[in-house]
Parts: C-alpha cells; sequence; structure tokens
C-alpha cells in the first residue's frame, strides 16, 4: 500500500507554535546581590544558602517554609518574548535531599503556571553536578508582553513522598515542606538552555569502583546467595501457609505457598522430595478451596484485587500434580461444606471446581495496562496448567490458555475492553507492548514497564517460542533505558529511565540490571548476559544482605531462584555484546512512535525523550507536554516542551480549563467505521485518540521528526518535515547522510529521525 | 456424511456465482455453497457435513449420577476408553442401584441391547422399557460375564416397545467405581443413529429436567441432548475447534458485491443447538482480506440473526428453539469497506464469543450458503 504523501497545509493540518531561537532574556544568580537587585528578587523563608561541600560551595536559595501550612516563596521579574515560546531554567545541585514540589505563579496573584517538580525523587539525582530543570511558561500568559513578575513558590507535598503505601491504607498529609536550593534563573526561547561558561561544574561521571565483597565472603554463590536462599527456606517453612484471607497478606501467604513446591523439587534445600512438605502444600490448598466453597464458589470475594493469588495457587499445585497423584490424595473423599450443605466430592474434583471458577471469574477483567494483564494472564495460564494436571474436561489446552499470554504480550490484540475490541474489529488493534518493544500506556512507563523478570517467568512457565521472542525483544528495548550511573556510596551501577514517565515518575529511577535471571532463562541471549556480567562485575551481589529484606514484595522464591540462578549464568563467558548507553559506545537513534519516545546519542550527550507526557489531555487528546532529559558528563537537564504537532482534522477535540486559561486539543480521527473514540468508565479512553501522527522537535543542535503513523493502518501516512531556515547542512545521527533541512522534507509512516545541525 | 478434522479445499476457478439482478431475484448478488463440491472456497479447520437425518436415533442421555469427566453421554461416543462412572448408591430417594438411560427419537421395537461395562467385575442389572412417562417396566434381569468382554448382546423381552432404554446395576459392595463404556440399541444404526459417536463434535445440551421415583419427585436431573450438526439433506461447510490455536478454522472466498453502497452477507446456517451462537460462543464473524489499509483486516460480528422459529416444549413448561433449525446470520459490510470494488475477499473466522477472548471450544454452526446482496436476504 502505498503511503499518502501529506504536506502541511493550514487546510489539512493542525500546527502548533513554531519555535523560534532566540538567547537567553533574564539570568539570574541567586546569591549575587547585583544579580538578584536586578531582578527584583523578593525571597520569603528563602534564605541563602552556601556550603564549602555543596554546589561546588556556590550559594543558592532554599525555599524553607517557616510552618507545614505556609510556603516559602522567591518572585522574580522576567523578561520574555512576547510572540514566542519562553521558558524558565533553574539550577539545582545535584546531589540535594530535598526534592519537593515547587510551583510556578504569576506574582501578582494566584495564577498557577505549573509544577517545576513532579517527579517522584527517592534520592539524589545527580550527585556532585548541577542539574538544569527546564519549564515552559505557558505562552497564553506571555504572548504580547516583554516582561512579568513570576513567583516560585513550595507547593503541598505528601509527607511520606516516595514511600510505599498499601492502597488500602489512608493517603499522605499534604504539607508545604522544604525544596530543594535554587542556584540559577534563566528565562530563554529555545527549550535548549545552553549553561553560560561562567557556571562552574562538577567533575565528569566516571563510574565509581565495583561494590566491595563482604568481610570473609571470597564466593558470593556459595555464601551469601546460599544463606540468603536457606534464610528465605526456613521462614518459608515457618510460615503459617494453611491460611487464607482477603486482606492484603494473601499476598505472602500465596507467595510462600508458590515457593514451597521449589523447596520441594530442589536437591539443595535439604527438604527434598519430602512428604511433610508435600502434606503441607496440599493442606494450604485445600484451606483455599474450602473458604472459596464456603463463600458460595464466588472467587471474587476470595482475595483483595486479586490479579495474583489464585494464580499463585494454581502454580503451587501445577508443580505438585504428579506427587499428589503418587500419593493417591487427588482421588481421596474431600468433605466440602457449602451453603447448600455438604458435599463429598474427590479432592480432584473440587480443586478442579476451584480452579475453572477462578479462571472464569478473572478472566472477565484482564485490565489493560501492560503489567496488569500480564500478572492477570500468568494467573490465567498457571490455572488452565492446573486443570489439564488435574485432567479435568473443563481445560483448555495448551495453545488455547497460551492465548491469553499472547494478548497480554500484544502477539494478540487486547480484547479485555469493549473499545479495544471495537477499535481491532475497525482493523486498529489494540496491543500491549508496542511494535518497538514498550509497554503500552498513555506513554513511556517507568517501574511498571519494567517487567523482564516476569515476562521470562511466563516463557519458564509456557516454553512457548513465541513468549521467548517478545520476552528477548522486550529486554532489549529495555536495555536501551540502561544508563551507566553510581549509587549513594558511590559504587558503579546501571540505572533505569523514569524521568518521562506517564505514571509514578521516579527521577531518578532505581538501580536496574534486568540481568542474572533473564540470562539464566534466556540462554544464550547477549544482552540479558550482558546485564547479569555487569550486575556481577559492579558487585551489586555483594550489597545483598544476608537476610532477604521482608517487605511487601517479599517472596521467599527470589532468594531461592537467584541463588540457583546466579550458579547458572556466573561462569558464562564475557558476552562482547555493549550496551549503548555504555562509555565508549558510538552515536544511535532508537525510538518507539506508538509511545511517541526517542532516545538518541550524540557524542557525550545521551538524550531520554518522550512527545507526550502526563498532562491534563491525559491521552485523551493531543497532550500539551513533551518532556526529555539530557545526560551529560557534567551535568544533567530535564526539559519540558510544548511538542509541535500535526494530524488530519477529525472534527474532535477536548478542552481543558488551566488557571491560566483554557487549552483546546484535537484528537485524532478514530479508527474507520467509528464516529468516536470508545470511552469507558471511569475513565478509560484508547490514549491513540491522544498521539498525534506527527512529532517534530527543535532543540538546540537537534532536529527530530517522529511519525508515529504505523505502517498497514488506516494511519499509514506520510508527513512532512517544515523547512527550517538557514539549516541546509544536518546529519542524520542514526546513518550519517548530510540533509539540507533549508527545505521541508518528507518523513515516511513509522520513522523517526534526528538530526545534528553541522 | 464426510467428515475430517483438517480440509484445505482448493480455490476453483472463478470466485463466486454471480447471479446478478435477474427478474426472480432481483436483491442477490451473488451467492456460494460451501459444502458443496468444487466451491470457491479455500478452508482450513474446517470439514464438510452432508447427509439425511436417520429415521431412528438417540435425542437423549441421563443417568443417576455421575463423575465429572464420566458424564452418561459418553455411552454413545463411540469410544470404549471413556465411560459413564459413578462410585457407591445412588442419590436419594432412588432406592435400587445406578442408572443410564438413553432416550430414542420415537417408540420402537428393540430386540436386544449390547453393553460394554466398566471394569472386570461381574454386574446384575436390570433393563427397563420406558413406554410413557414415569412408568418403567423390567424388560430383562441378568448378570454380566465380566472380564473385559468388549460388547455384550443382552436379549429384551419379545415385542419390547419403548422409546427409552434404561439399564440399571445393583451397587458394588466397596462403593468401587461402577459404570458403562459403550450401549448400544439394536435396530439404531450405528453410528449415524449415536450422533454423539458419528461426531465428537456434535453438541451437548445440559437441560436440567424433574425426575420422578416413585412418583417422588428428585430435583433434577440433567440431560445430555446430541446433536445433529447437519441439515437433513445438502452439504454444509463447518468450521472446527482447534487444540493448537486460540481461535477456529477458517474459510476464504472472494464474492461479488456491489460498488459504492452497503452489501450485506448473509450466511444460511444449520444450528444444532437451542440457543443463538451469538450468546452461546463458537460463532463465525467476517473479516476482510483485501483493499486498501481501511478496508482490510476489519472484522463483523451479525447484525442480527433470523432464527427460524420452531420450538420446542420443554418439559418444564417453557420452549426454546428447537435444537436443529435454519438461522441466517446478516452481516453488514460497510460502504466505505466495500469501496468502488466489485469482488471482495472474505474470510468466515471461527471465534469462541463475540468478545473474541475465548477460545473456540466447539465447530461453529454448519454454513449451507453464503450470499451477498444489498440488503440481508431470506433465501
Amino acid at each position: 500500500m502505498p503511503s499518502i504523501l501529506r504536506v502541511l497545509s493550514a487546510a489539512a493540518l493542525l500546527l502548533f507554535p513554531s519555535i523560534s531561537r532566540a538567547a537567553t532574556l533574564t539570568s539570574v544568580t541567586l546569591g549575587n546581590e547585583n544579580s538578584e537587585q536586578a531582578a527584583g528578587i523578593v525571597a520569603v523563608t528563602a534564605p541563602i544558602e552556601q556550603k564549602p561541600d555543596i554546589a561546588l560551595g556556590e550559594p543558592g536559595r532554599r525555599l524553607v517554609p517557616a510552618s507545614e501550612n505556609s510556603p516559602a516563596s522567591l518572585a522574580f521579574d522576567a523578561k520574555v518574548d512576547p510572540a514566542a515560546q519562553n521558558y524558565l531554567t533553574i539550577r539545582i545541585w545535584g546531589s540535594d535531599t530535598t526534592w519537593t514540589p515547587v510551583n510556578l505563579l504569576l506574582d501578582q496573584g494566584s495564577i498557577n503556571l505549573g509544577n517545576l517538580w513532579w517527579h517522584v525523587t527517592r534520592e539524589p539525582p545527580v550527585p556532585g553536578r548541577f542539574l538544569y530543570r527546564t519549564f515552559p511558561i505557558p505562552i497564553e500568559v506571555t504572548r504580547g508582553k516583554t516582561s512579568l513578575r513570576l513567583r516560585l513558590e513550595t507547593a503541598v507535598a505528601p509527607q511520606t513522598i516516595g514511600a510505599f503505601r498499601n492502597a488500602d491504607q489512608p493517603p499522605p498529609k499534604l504539607l508545604y515542606r522544604p525544596s530543594f536550593a535554587l542556584y540559577g534563573l534563566h528565562v530563554h526561547t529555545d527549550s535548549w538552555f545552553e549553561p553560560p561558561a561562567s557556571d562552574r561544574q562538577g567533575p565528569p561521571f566516571v563510574w565509581g569502583p565495583p561494590a566491595p565483597k563482604p568481610a570473609g565472603y571470597p564466593d558470593i554463590a556459595g555464601q551469601r546467595l546460599l544463606e540468603r536462599a536457606r534464610v528465605d527456606i526456613d521462614r518459608a517453612l515457618k510460615y503459617n501457609v494453611a491460611n487464607s484471607r482477603y486482606d492484603t497478606g494473601h499476598r505472602h501467604d500465596t507467595r510462600v505457598l508458590e515457593t514451597l513446591p521449589l523447596i520441594y523439587h530442589s536437591e539443595w534445600s535439604g527438604h527434598f522430595q519430602d512428604r511433610a512438605l508435600a502434606e503441607k502444600i496440599r493442606d494450604a490448598i485445600d484451606v483455599h478451596v474450602r473458604r472459596q466453597a464456603a463463600q458460595g464458589g464466588d472467587p471474587g470475594t476470595m482475595f483483595y484485587r486479586g490479579w495474583g493469588s489464585h494464580g499463585r495457587i494454581a502454580h503451587a499445585f501445577s508443580q505438585m500434580g504428579e506427587v499428589f497423584d503418587k500419593f493417591g490424595w487427588l482421588d481421596q473423599p474431600f468433605e466440602l461444606k457449602t451453603a447448600a450443605g455438604t458435599k463429598i466430592l474427590s479432592r480432584r474434583q473440587v480443586y478442579g471446581d476451584f480452579f475453572h471458577a477462578a479462571f472464569e471469574w478473572r478472566r472477565l477483567d484482564r485490565r489493560s495496562w501492560t503489567n496488569q494483564p500480564i500478572y492477570v494472564s500468568h494467573t490465567l495460564y498457571s490455572l488452565q496448567k492446573a486443570l489439564r494436571a488435574l485432567r479435568d474436561s473443563r481445560a483448555l489446552t495448551q495453545a488455547q490458555s497460551v492465548g491469553y499470554v499472547y494478548e497480554a504480550l500484544g502477539i494478540r490484540p487486547l480484547h479485555s475492553r469493549p473499545g479495544a475490541i471495537d477499535a481491532a474489529a475497525a482493523g486498529y488493534p489494540y496491543r500491549l507492548i508496542t511494535r518497538a518493544g514498550l509497554t503500552r500506556e498513555k506513554g513511556y512507563v517507568d517501574a511498571y514497564g519494567e517487567l523482564t523478570y516476569t515476562l521470562v517467568r511466563l516463557v519458564e512457565d509456557t516454553a512457548d517460542p513465541q513468549v521467548r521472542a517478545i520476552a528477548e525483544k522486550f529486554l532489549h528495548t529495555r536495555s536501551v533505558f540502561r544508563v551507566p550511573t553510581n549509587d549513594t556510596a558511590g559504587n558503579a551501577a546501571l540505572r533505569g529511565i523514569g524521568a518521562m514517565s506517564w505514571r509514578n515518575t521516579t527521577f531518578p529511577f532505581r538501580i536496574a540490571y534486568s540481568g542474572i535471571e533473564e540470562a539464566s532463562i534466556l540462554d544464550g541471549d547477549p544482552v540479558a548476559l550482558r546485564l547479569a556480567q555487569l550486575e556481577i562485575a559492579h558487585g551489586r551481589l555483594n550489597l545483598l544482605t544476608p537476610e532477604p529484606e521482608r517487605g511487601p514484595h517479599w517472596s521467599p522464591d527470589n532468594s531461592i531462584r537467584l541463588y540457583q540462578q546466579y550458579l547458572k549464568v556466573k561462569d558464562l563467558p564475557a558476552t562482547g555484546h555493549r550496551l549503548p548507553a555504555e562509555p565508549g559506545q558510538p552515536d544511535f537513534v532508537w525510538s518507539d512512535p506508538e509511545n511517541g519516545v526517542f532516545v538518541f546519542r550524540h557524542g557525550e550527550n545521551l538524550v531520554y525523550g518522550s512527545f507526550f507526557n502526563l498532562d491534563a489531555f491525559s491521552g485523551h487528546a493531543v497532550g500539551d507536554r513533551g518532556i526529555y532529559q539530557l545526560i551529560r558528563p557534567e551535568s544533567e537537564r530535564l526539559v519540558e516542551f510544548p511538542p509541535e504537532f500535526a494530524l488530519p482534522e477529525s472534527g474532535l477535540s477536548i478542552t481543558v480549563k488551566y488557571p491560566f486559561g483554557e487549552r483546546t486539543r484535537p484528537q485524532t480521527p478514530p479508527p474507520p467505521g467509528m464516529k468516536v473514540w470508545a470511552k469507558e468508565p471511569p475513565d478509560w479512553l484508547d490514549h491513540r485518540a491522544g498521539r498525534a501522527y506527527f512529532y517534530h522537535l527543535q532543540t538546540g543542535p537537534y532536529v527530530i521528526a517522529m511519525n508515529t503513523t504505523e505502517t498497514g493502518t488506516y494511519r499509514e501516512s506520510t508527513w512532512t518535515l517544515p523547512a527550517i531556515p538557514g539549516v541546509t547542512r544536518a546529519r542524520d545521527l542514526a546513518t550519517g547522510e548530510i540533509v539540507d533541512l533549508s527545505k521541508p522534507l518528507a518523513i515516511p509512516a513509522y520513522t523517526t529521525r534526528v538530526f545534528v545541525r553541522e | 456424511m464426510r467428515l475430517s478434522n483438517i480440509l484445505a479445499l482448493a480455490l476453483i476457478g472463478h470466485s463466486s456465482l454471480v447471479i446478478g439482478h435477474s427478474a426472480d431475484n432481483s436483491a442477490v448478488t451473488a451467492a456460494i455453497h460451501p459444502g458443496e463440491p468444487g466451491a470457491p472456497v479455500a478452508a482450513q479447520n474446517a470439514d464438510i457435513l452432508s447427509g439425511r437425518h436417520p429415521d431412528l436415533y438417540v435425542i437423549s442421555t441421563r443417568a443417576s449420577a455421575y463423575q465429572r469427566g464420566h458424564e452418561p453421554h459418553l455411552v454413545i461416543d463411540g469410544d470404549a476408553s471413556t465411560d459413564w462412572r459413578v462410585s457407591g448408591p445412588p442419590p436419594a430417594p432412588m432406592a435400587r442401584g445406578n442408572w443410564v438411560e438413553i432416550e430414542l427419537s420415537r417408540p420402537a421395537v428393540i430386540e436386544s441391547i449390547e453393553v460394554q461395562w466398566l471394569g472386570d467385575a461381574r454386574y446384575d442389572y436390570r433393563v427397563y422399557k420406558m413406554p410413557r412417562d414415569d412408568f418403567r417396566d423390567v424388560v430383562r434381569e441378568g448378570t454380566s460375564a465380566g472380564g473385559d468382554a468388549g460388547l455384550e448382546k443382552i436379549q429384551l423381552a419379545p415385542d419390547t416397545f419403548t422409546q427409552v432404554v434404561r439399564v440399571e446395576f445393583a451397587t458394588a459392595k466397596d462403593n468401587a467405581p461402577q459404570g458403562i463404556r459403550e450401549l448400544r440399541v439394536n435396530g439404531v444404526p450405528y453410528p449415524a443413529g449415536y450422533p454423539q459417536a458419528a461426531d465428537k463434535f456434535a453438541a451437548i445440551e445440559n437441560a436440567r429436567r424433574i425426575l420422578y421415583v416413585e412418583f417422588e419427585r428428585m430435583p433434577y436431573v440433567t440431560h445430555f441432548e446430541p446433536k445433529l450438526p447437519y441439515a437433513d439433506g445438502g452439504s454444509g461447510l463447518r468450521l472446527l475447534p482447534r487444540d493448537d490455536a486460540f481461535e477456529g478454522g477458517h474459510a476464504d472466498f472472494s464474492i461479488a458485491v456491489v460498488p459504492g453502497r452497503e452489501n450485506w452477507i448473509t450466511l444460511k446456517l444449520w444450528d444444532g443447538h437451542d440457543s443463538s451462537m451469538m450468546t452461546r460462543g463458537n460463532l463465525i464473524v467476517v473479516e476482510t482480506l483485501d483493499g486498501d489499509v481501511r478496508q482490510r483486516d476489519r472484522w463483523l460480528l451479525p447484525a442480527y440473526l433470523t432464527d427460524q422459529q420452531e420450538q420446542a416444549q420443554d418439559w418444564n413448561g417453557s420452549t426454546r428453539p428447537r435444537a436443529g433449525r435454519w438461522v441466517y446470520a446478516h452481516y453488514r459490510l460497510p460502504a466505505d469497506v466495500v469501496g468502488e470494488r466489485r469482488e471482495i475477499k472474505l474470510r468466515l473466522q471461527g471465534v469462541g464469543n463475540v468478545r473474541r477472548d475465548y477460545p473456540m471450544r466447539s465447530p461453529s454452526p454448519t454454513v449451507y450458503a453464503i450470499t451477498s446482496a444489498i440488503e440481508p436476504l431470506i433465501r
């Protein structure tokens, strides 16, 4: 099918403001009296702070509320361009330890222009170096003006910001809390802010030394990891696993239950093929089965949320089915008390009823954000595996039950939402993993997108080649989002990318490898092996405590499996594969047009960005916020920008009221045959309604053009990057091709190009 | 009747029979009979069904009790490795032994039956006839030969005229598993007279009916009713479930359409169930295989079904569509899908349910005709 060449024209397209390139309009060095006076700085409980070991000894102003109920603020005069998009960049010390929201307001009143720190920050984001945070000043308040009086002000934040909170716990109290110190303020009209030469920078990043081995532990595998595994085995054996309850404690109950067969089948566990352990597993499953029957046979009343618990019980049984058969337990009479009276059936029959009912209940709600369907599909698969182990006539075949896993992995379209079904019927299937290998949500996601650990367990459980292929693809993609870092102790590590996550945004994201478990299951995969070998080389296993942490996510099988997996991978030959963000690697461009995500490396500049992010349009219309993180050896930048975009006219739009005015944004045309994008309560809507067909960004030396339209769909079309006057030579970072961008350039469907001006 | 699990038919000749706009059938654009030899249909995981309905056949099986996976219909499935199975005495108020019954399509003179018993033990049995509801007469008592004797012939009393045959046996003293692997009725042709044997996919309906034992009402007994999946004459194509895939078989064809306007694809179906395929599942969707990116890879559910309203009287006093009837499924092909084309390539895809989120587990209704027209037709 030939692409349709679409030429930007006012009639066919919606264009959003063109960025004019100009110099910095306002610069304030905080703590410098002359600079502050020139900008009319008025500080309310924002004292100057200067310490020799902080921020290279430079002075800054820290916003420190006088009380938990009153904000601290810093007001200043800013020159702005009346016709262009203006940006405010603040200079922050990356080793700061207090990170709370700071709003930008018009000083004459309380009009909130946005929050400059909406990330969850659990550790210093850029240790020993400066971070430049760039924020677009809403064009509605600068249009036609040459100056503004602005105010930065601490915003209320949850008392437990960044702390884990169960959904059934009360929400934290919102209070004013101290923010980070500010060292500079700059107003400019290019989203790219180049720090002035007068800004001192910290020493360039280099990987620190590996984490040292614990004293007296020459062999981690033989000692620390085994010790940890034995601690968890002991805990699991002492755990009262014959317990069935609704509250969140059920997660530990069923995780321990799921672990017991692993202990039973592990020759080194000390409980290999221990009949008493098999009886313990049987009795625990019996307890769940009896409780469900007593509750009217309704699986939905069994466990809070209930995405995984029945699956874990089923997985425990599947691993023990042959053992139960051998001991003759499955055909033993089983007295079951139900609302209708007491029945005597075989254990095989009541187990079958238990698993079948759980499957029939759970399959009706498989969720829609990728991580959730993956968990649910694992449960559905495990339930069917258990039914097959019981030789129950209701069991689906392996190929049929893996279909739910296929759905969760994007191999089959999502059919758990009517809107997604409608889109699939219209020829535009909604797949939960994109072609490029990221999860499909409203955009890039950090923690909930880190799913290789659960994908490889699906590989292990299903032994399905398509599942394995997706797991490998997913891991390879995730490896693009691994950057060199040092931990808080200064030891070398790899870190994930979180700054552009659309939900639960964490910046910096945690130390992350996805290596040892993945390499042990994805035999021979060079990416998995590189991640595993870096994890080992960085001494990350040396940091494991003798007793595994027993937090809300504790599952004893992790430590047992880690020991076994480490033994499997530790002596594998070193791989020659290198991650794209590792030092010394060549320039590259990676993108996921379906998620609007772009990543590129240009020399020492490493950029992670997204054309859409968490904004008020929430994916229901083309959003007004893009974001990128620039990682440089001497500093980092976090830049928000209003994306330039284009799409066919659909006649559909959404209007959002901001404190500074209303914004109306278009929706993309719905799939063929659909008049509007399907909406489902409470707020689900196919986020592709808000993904423009074409995005582009000029930022500093770079020009990024992304055609998001997928080949083979109704969207497939070619779009044109408008001419950029004066840019006659630009180099394509991926191909090296020199292109004249002073003329319009066609960008084919599903293509991203990144240029650097020469 | 010709059955096969996988049948790939070559696409032969022109895409479809174009009837056009003749005076006597003005609205029909084209018609295909996918079960007929040489039909221009390429099918995978499908079979062709044809035949006449037998004069005498089994319409129901039921039993005093059964273990899951050992339902009573397994005595007529033609597979001696499956069985109807019980353990211990029958549920109260049934006072004697466990029993299994088969019900025929009409009363007939039955000279003998053949039974393949479960296990090696000998069975003390009684065979009953039931000339009319709830009154049963013993027509034979005896003891089985024991051992693995295969089908054991039991001669009934002369001139046994009945629609229902019951085989009852005494409960084993140790409550050991008992049951029957296969049961045949003399005079009922095998396998056509046993739809479950003739076709492992024949639909099973779980009708629960009140049972009286010595004038005392039992709660319910489940009746398993094998259905005839084919019409009485003609040939049809049936999409089969696949153990190796989530969805079932498919059949591809090209069919003439009227360009520039909405067209309708109508399937003439023989439905062996007493319910709509839309609610029951194991149905057929129509997928578009060609055209531009806006026209292909779309799929359609029936906009509506036209159901031949033959009602069957249920013992519980309600009525329901008769299992085994003609149903017309009408699929709307939007004008933008048709475009300016005069022919369109389509696929009949067997799916598990209307959401396509459950595996296909039973065959689709059998397709006897595919027509295209500018309005939904029943012809």
